[in-house]
């Protein structure tokens, strides 16, 4: 006879964010950002961004910052003003923390060649000049979410832990961990099994999650016949791969894990 | 070494162009038109194209149509390059799937930065 589980369940005596649910991107995430602080320019800009059906945010550049590097694969517009005083750094600032992000640039002047080509190098993608005929820039825009969208449906298949500072690639099993100076490195690789603990683990954060639920969700039609104590073996060689990450999974005593929040 | 594709029916442009990313360090396939480049891709594979509007036999627009419903070809970075400013040239373009568009005369300085941005973009 199978011992039936308790389902995922928030522990009792644990503080935990229970407001703070955490929230894996899905495809409805999909924005557009414009960051560009003088309100008429603003305008103008959100009215075109919004013609190619996505939700469109406007944004100041700190809080885009913040957001953009857990947010699905996006696309902004930058005004070349709210990235000053360092305009280039700004930018290689935001391609590493959200590789991902298409970035326009635009100005209320024409840019000099030798700026543009230095914003190039820096991390940006395309120039949207203030003059630049709307059905232009629609056409543009266009042209880039093609290439962004199929990535974007792609990258459901990542699942990032609360924090964002663990990733797992479904498709692939790949771990990936992010560093104190917000670059990824890729984790040893995981088995099969491994990955979808820790999908489990991170799509229930600051769950108890028991043994007897693990197995079930992850072994499957092996569950009757793995040994006791396999749970616990994958789960400790999960903890090694994710290095002093790791901790962040709790053993909760007689009953099985609970990955932290935080 | 990333190959480009450059389609371009005038010789001192085409000349220029090849100059340019062969000593950028591109290893570079060379068209007279359209109907050339089309051909020369089936047994070489590039993996960007800079194609000139104006071609005789065919065109750039007709290419870049041709080049985007082939399945092999369907993500090859297409960087159109004309001496033709109008915006509906550009639309039709980008319609077809260019990614991006650059007008003659150009700096070679932006040629090569646009083309790293679709290298790095699409590329990867």
């Amino acid at each position: 006879m199978i011992h039936p589980w308790t389902a995922p369940r928030k522990p009792e005596n644990l503080e935990t964010s229970d407001s703070k649910c955490h929230h894996n991107p899905v495809l409805t995430d999909f924005r557009v950002w414009v960051v560009i602080h003088e309100p008429a320019r603003v305008e103008n800009w959100r009215r075109v961004m919004a013609q190619s059906g996505w939700p469109v945010e406007v944004s100041d550049l700190a809080s885009f910052s913040r957001r953009a590097a857990d947010t699905l694969p996006g696309l902004a517009l930058l005004d070349l003003a709210a990235l000053y005083p360092q305009p280039q750094a700004r930018v290689r600032e935001l391609k590493n923390a959200a590789p991902a992000v298409t970035l326009l640039l635009t100005y209320s002047a024409p840019i000099p060649d030798a700026t543009l080509i230095e914003m190039f190098e820096a991390g940006i993608d395309d120039y949207l000049p203030e003059s630049l005929d709307h059905r232009l820039a629609l056409a543009k825009l266009n042209s880039h979410l093609r290439r962004i969208l199929p990535r974007a449906a792609q990258s459901l298949e990542i699942v990032l832990a609360p924090g964002g500072d663990i990733r797992l690639h479904r498709a692939t099993n790949t771990l990936s961990l992010k560093g104190p100076r917000g670059k990824w490195k890729d984790a040893p690789p995981l088995t099969q099994k491994e990955a979808k603990i820790l999908a489990c683990f991170l799509e229930h954060p600051g769950m108890i999650l028991e043994r007897r639920f693990l197995l079930e969700t992850v072994w499957r039609d092996e569950a009757l016949t793995v040994l006791p104590g396999t749970v616990d073996k994958h789960v400790e060689s999960l903890r090694s791969k994710l290095g002093a990450k790791g901790e962040r999974i709790r053993t909760v005593y007689g009953s099985g894990y609970l990955f932290k929040e935080r | 070494m990333r190959t480009i594709l450059v389609a371009d029916d005038d010789d001192i442009f085409r000349e220029l162009v090849i100059e340019i990313l062969s000593t950028s360090g591109y290893k570079v396939l060379v068209a007279r038109d359209g109907q050339e480049a089309w051909e020369l891709l089936q047994g070489n594979p590039a993996d960007m194209a800079v194609l000139d509007l104006n071609m005789p036999r065919m065109d750039g627009m007709e290419l870049t149509r041709h080049i985007r419903s082939d399945e092999r070809f369907r993500e090859m970075p297409i960087l159109m390059l004309t001496i033709r400013a109008m915006v509906e040239d550009q639309l039709s373009g980008y319609e077809r799937g260019a990614d991006d568009y650059l007008t003659k005369p150009f700096d070679q300085h932006m040629l090569l930065a646009r083309l790293r941005v679709l290298e790095r973009r699409i590329l990867g």
